[in-house]
């Protein structure tokens, strides 16, 4: 066995050939899948661990380990290619952004919490994909542009009507304000400069309906209707000079102005982000750094907790999530908000405060109101409203692994049980990205799911997983032994020590990389010393920030394509300050994965 | 389009007399696409919408006289139910359905009535039954037309008093229970409207507050030019992948252009029908004038697609109405409770106004039947009536084997033209009313305590 002292000198690369989605289809049937390279060999769980990251056929995965210390957490392998920046594919604006950049493009002076949330966007517009944002999952039907047509006739009304004053500086009814519109709210709803072409075909459509209306309120209304129906506006377009070629270029000002919004923002430019674009300051690094922090200190950055965080985390799992009532008669749909809550409130403050990523597993501190204090047995919180938290060193709460809202969405429904393996699944999936198996093909699963004998107790039967004469092993060395550390809580997250039934709470645990612990806490510390936590939220970030999968799979730093060398980068220059969050942010907007592409035929664009 | 005949009814136009020509009177135009929320449509394109209407009576009927003796697709009309013989093949009468959750006794007037559509039991105290079955249709159904529900009554709030006090109508429970079967909460029953003539100004007298609306239509077509011309530009300046994408914005224009323009004659044929309507005039407030006003007015609300979901109480729960015009004197409720103690005077009218009520039902009917929408098919086709009381009879009050009939197929969905008779112990009537929620198009699980659908009146099943 290699000892623990070995490990932190490097990353080991540990095949963990997570074969099949067997043994975790078995116990947990609904554990969603985030990654697809599946194995459909039968035979991988034979092929030794050295052998296994260079194996094409077998999903591999592996672990590197470090001292525990987020500062000298491991280097990872050098990248074998240069930051290759990809032509994004062509993205069109999902729900949350096209109503944000309503509201942003019609009131551009105001808080935005002085207006109730728009919701124009097609309501069927269920964005798949990971962030609701991934380019490829943006398709669009007759339903959305139907959509559109009836949102760009209802606003174009309103501004016919004045009510925009903000936005449309004119009396509609003055046939001058047509150059307003034309030279100011059109280039910022299109996000660009119009060239001289859009402009003299939206000075056509105006005068042409003029002249039949004889009414410039209803060739005004005409105008804005078709700006906003428009490609322009609905789409986001990056138009490559020379489509096939090799050569990265720079993204133009107002290109990378609109990709630092919608990261950070989910919504269109400010005043403050087009001027840099238009004199060009923008692509400086050090204007591009002040305008990120100014970014984040905004309270439309909120996104990156609502959105971002929300789908990384998946916690509206949370909010749906039912218990049997007779069982859990302190969790109502109130206590439940107020798990989600906890989560956006803790989040919110490690970007605003810029705390390590590392808080995700190890933070001591959280937010409580009343409600939520009372139900983890804090006292002193009365109010509704959420304050910051220290939680006493030997709490069994360390960040997220505390929080009710991941625990409780990783239960079982209508029994008193827990549920370890999908709760070390999930910490496994989101907290470090690992590849694990798809757990709904349970077709492959039954195959090869090997005898287990009868009368064992859940934890035997569990540890029967982790017999490494068994496939199972392959996943569940890793997922059973964190599900075990958070046994120290019920299936609604209170801290407990014996189960319903009186039996002693076993939380201790060892990982196969030979760390052993005891209760959530430790874990948390041992898995704040791990790399692929950092590695894991970059790709993350990067991922949202990009709307699309980044080609560089943790763990098996094998695949060291382009995506995983920005992905270094970041990595390397944030590792001093132990990744912090809104470093990670900054270096993802500084690299040239962000700030560049290539042209859009230059590669097969597929491959994203 | 324009050549379709919107109305081919040529049966019995309101008297002159009746109806006022209703000058400046504003007619309704459907609402155009734009002026709806996000999701709404005019008028649904490919399939004709499914409607229901839910005609209740109070007092129950004199059952031995209303049920078919036969059964099956050969059964007889009852002389109480002979008035539908002209629909006869869209008729679907349904025996021993029971409400057993409703419970009959103290209150059973106001039991019957608060649970016929929401088969939920009520008790003295704050005002609480469940949602009725015709509110949870219109809940999904609902925001696809202007109005979620119609609800009419001919008596309204203050015509149904058992005992005068206001609050306690029977037995201590409200009146509200007796006057009102739409519950759109368990705790909120639906107001309904009793004039027809306010009935009428609120469907064809909307004020439409956006003037420029129809106006800019006109220039939905350069809107769209506008567009192309600019994702024409555009797709000049993609690579390949990103074309497809534009293609697909385009295709999507492309559609949602003919839509607009199917939307356009379609609008122009409707506002030729619903041009016409005039505004009933009532001479007095007789509930036979107000009979046929309502009739033709939840016909036009049909035809011109104004709502989907109406309920229409001809009576209340626990009438006291004498039927003056069929020459009784007598008030409803007595004549129901005495009519089943033996032959006589009782019985007679009570028959006398079973048939009636038929009657009326069959004026609907045929009226929807005699109407075509812009489909081209008879509304009645679209259509199910479904009548029924708030018990079998007002001696008994009993839950037991109500008197039901559904008139009309809805697209197809019932098997009509037929009599089934349950096998004991019978049905529930709750499980009839998940069938009329599945031929609405909004199927549900369960409704109040029942989970199954009735077996052999789904057509083609």
């Amino acid at each position: 066995m290699i000892t623990t002292k070995e490990m932190a000198k490097a990353p080991l690369i540990i095949g963990l050939a997570c074969l099949l989605s067997a043994c975790v289809g078995e116990l947990d049937g609904d554990a969603s899948s985030i990654n697809t390279e599946n194995s459909t060999s039968s035979t991988s769980n034979e092929i030794p661990p050295s052998m296994a990251s260079s194996s094409v056929s077998v999903s591999v995965s592996s672990i590197t380990t470090s001292s525990s210390s987020p500062n000298s957490a491991a280097a990872l392998p050098e990248p074998l290619a240069p930051i290759d920046p990809y032509p994004t594919l062509l993205s069109r604006l999902s729900r949350d952004e096209y109503n944000n950049t309503l509201r942003d493009l019609l009131y551009p002076n105001s808080a935005i919490h002085t207006h109730t949330p728009f919701e124009y966007g097609y309501n069927k517009d269920f964005s798949l994909g990971r962030f609701g944002n991934e380019a490829k999952a943006l398709s669009l039907s007759e339903g959305h542009i139907k959509a559109y047509f009836q949102a760009a006739t209802k606003i174009a009304i309103q501004a016919g009507d004045g009510q925009f004053p903000s936005a449309i500086p004119c009396s509609p009814s003055d046939s001058m304000c047509v150059d307003t519109v034309i030279n100011r709210f059109a280039p910022r709803a299109w996000r660009r400069p119009l060239t001289t072409e859009d402009k003299s075909q939206l000075y056509i459509l105006y005068n042409d309906t003029l002249a039949d209306a004889q009414d410039p309120t209803v060739a005004l209304i005409t105008l804005v209707r078709a700006l906003l129906i428009s490609p322009n506006f609905i789409f986001r377009p990056e138009i490559d000079p020379n489509l096939n070629s090799p050569k990265a270029r720079d993204l133009t000002p107002y290109e990378l102005a609109s990709r630092l919004s919608y990261f950070l923002w989910a919504s269109m430019p400010d005043k403050a982000l087009f001027e840099a674009a238009a004199d060009g300051s923008l692509t400086d690094d050090a204007v591009l750094i002040a305008q990120v922090e100014r970014m984040l200190d905004d309270k439309k950055a909120k996104t990156l907790v609502t959105i971002f965080a929300e789908r990384w985390f998946d916690f509206s799992r949370t909010t749906s999530t039912t218990k049997k009532p007779d069982l859990f008669p302190s969790y109502t749909d109130a206590l439940a908000q107020d798990f989600l809550q906890e989560s956006y409130h803790f989040i919110e403050y490690m970007l605003s405060e810029n705390r390590p990523f590392t808080d995700l597993v190890n933070a001591k501190y959280t937010f409580l109101n009343g409600p939520l204090a009372e139900h983890y047995g804090v006292s002193g919180y009365t109010s509704h409203e959420f304050q910051l938290h220290q939680w006493d060193s030997n709490s069994p709460r360390s960040g997220l692994l505390g929080h009710s809202s991941v625990l409780t969405g990783n239960s079982f429904y209508g029994t008193e049980n827990t549920k370890p393996v999908r709760r070390g699944d999930t910490v496994l999936k989101y907290l470090l990205c690992a590849p694990l198996p798809d757990s709904s093909d349970a077709i492959g699963v039954r195959a090869l799911f090997p005898e287990i004998p009868e009368g064992l107790t859940p934890r035997e039967t569990l540890e029967f997983h982790t017999d490494s004469n068994n496939i199972c092993a392959n996943c569940h060395s890793w997922m059973d032994p964190i599900g075990f550390a958070l046994e120290g809580f019920d299936p609604i997250g209170r801290a407990r020590d014996s189960y319903p039934d009186g039996g002693f709470v076993e939380t201790s645990a060892t990982l196969p990389t030979g760390e052993s612990f005891s209760g959530s806490a430790e874990l948390g510390n041992i898995l704040a010393g791990k790399a692929e936590l950092a590695t894991c939220a970059i790709q993350r970030t990067m991922a949202y920030a990009l709307g699309r999968d980044i080609n560089a799979s943790n763990f098996a730093f094998n695949n060291r394509d382009a995506d995983y060398s920005a992905l270094y980068q970041i990595y390397q220059n944030t590792q001093d300050n132990g990744h912090r969050v809104r470093d990670v942010i900054t270096e993802i907007v500084l690299s040239p994965a962000f700030r560049q592409r290539r042209g859009a035929d230059s590669v097969n664009a597929g491959a994203q | 389009m324009s050549q379709i005949e919107l109305r081919r009814n040529k049966a019995p136009k309101l008297n002159r007399r009746s109806f006022l020509a209703g000058s400046g009177i504003a007619m309704s135009l459907p609402l155009l696409e734009a002026m709806l929320p996000t999701g709404k449509t005019a008028f649904a394109q490919s399939d004709t919408p499914s409607r229901l209407i839910t005609m209740f009576t109070g007092n129950g009927m004199w059952m031995d006289s209303w049920t078919p003796k036969s059964e099956g697709r050969d059964f007889e009309l009852s002389p109480s139910l002979a008035p539908l013989a002209p629909v006869k093949d869209n008729v679907l009468v349904l025996s021993r359905l029971h409400n057993s959750v409703v419970g009959n006794l103290p209150g059973g007037q106001a039991r019957g009535s608060a649970g016929f559509l929401t088969c939920s039991p009520i008790t003295p105290g704050p005002l609480q039954a469940g949602i009725s079955m015709d509110q949870v249709i219109a809940q999904q159904v609902g925001s696809a037309t202007q109005f979620p529900t119609l609800d009419y009554a001919i008596d309204g709030g203050d015509g149904a008093t058992l005992q005068g006090v206001d609050r306690n109508c029977d037995n201590g429970l409200s009146c509200a229970y007796l006057r009102q079967i739409s519950w759109s909460s368990p705790t909120t029953p639906v107001p309904n409207e009793s004039d027809p003539r306010k009935a009428f100004d609120r469907l064809f007298s909307q004020n439409n507050n956006n003037s420029y609306l129809k106006r800019i239509t006109a220039y939905d077509k350069s809107v769209l030019d506008s567009i192309r011309k600019d994702a024409n530009q555009l797709e000049k300046q993609l690579g390949i992948k990103d074309k497809e994408k534009l293609q697909e914005y385009l295709a999507s224009v492309q559609e949602l252009e003919a839509r607009l323009k199917t939307n356009a004659d379609i609008e122009s044929e409707m506002q030729k029908a619903c041009s016409s309507f005039d505004r009933p005039a009532l001479t007095d407030s007789l509930y036979h004038e107000k009979s046929r006003a309502f009739n033709q007015i939840m016909v036009m609300a049909l035809q011109c697609d104004l709502s989907r979901v109406i309920t229409y109480m001809f009576s209340n729960g626990g009438s006291g109405r004498t039927y003056s015009h069929l020459g009784i004197s007598t008030h409803h409720a007595g004549i129901s409770r005495f009519a089943q103690f033996g032959p006589g005077a009782h019985r007679d009218n009570q028959q006398k106004i079973d048939k009636y009520h038929t009657e009326e039902l069959a004026d609907l009917c045929i009226k929807l039947d005699n109407t075509i929408d812009v489909t081209g098919k008879s509304l009645l086709d679209s259509t199910v009536v479904y009548r029924g009381s708030n018990f079998t009879d007002n001696a008994t009050q009993s839950q037991y084997s109500l008197p039901v009939v559904l008139v009309g197929s809805c697209n197809g969905y019932f098997d009509v033209g037929q009599h089934i008779r349950y096998a004991e112990p019978g049905k529930e009537l709750g499980s009839l009313y998940l069938n009329i929620m599945e031929a609405m198009g909004t199927p549900q699980t369960q409704f109040a305590t029942s989970t199954e659908k009735l077996p052999m009146i789904k057509a083609n099943s």
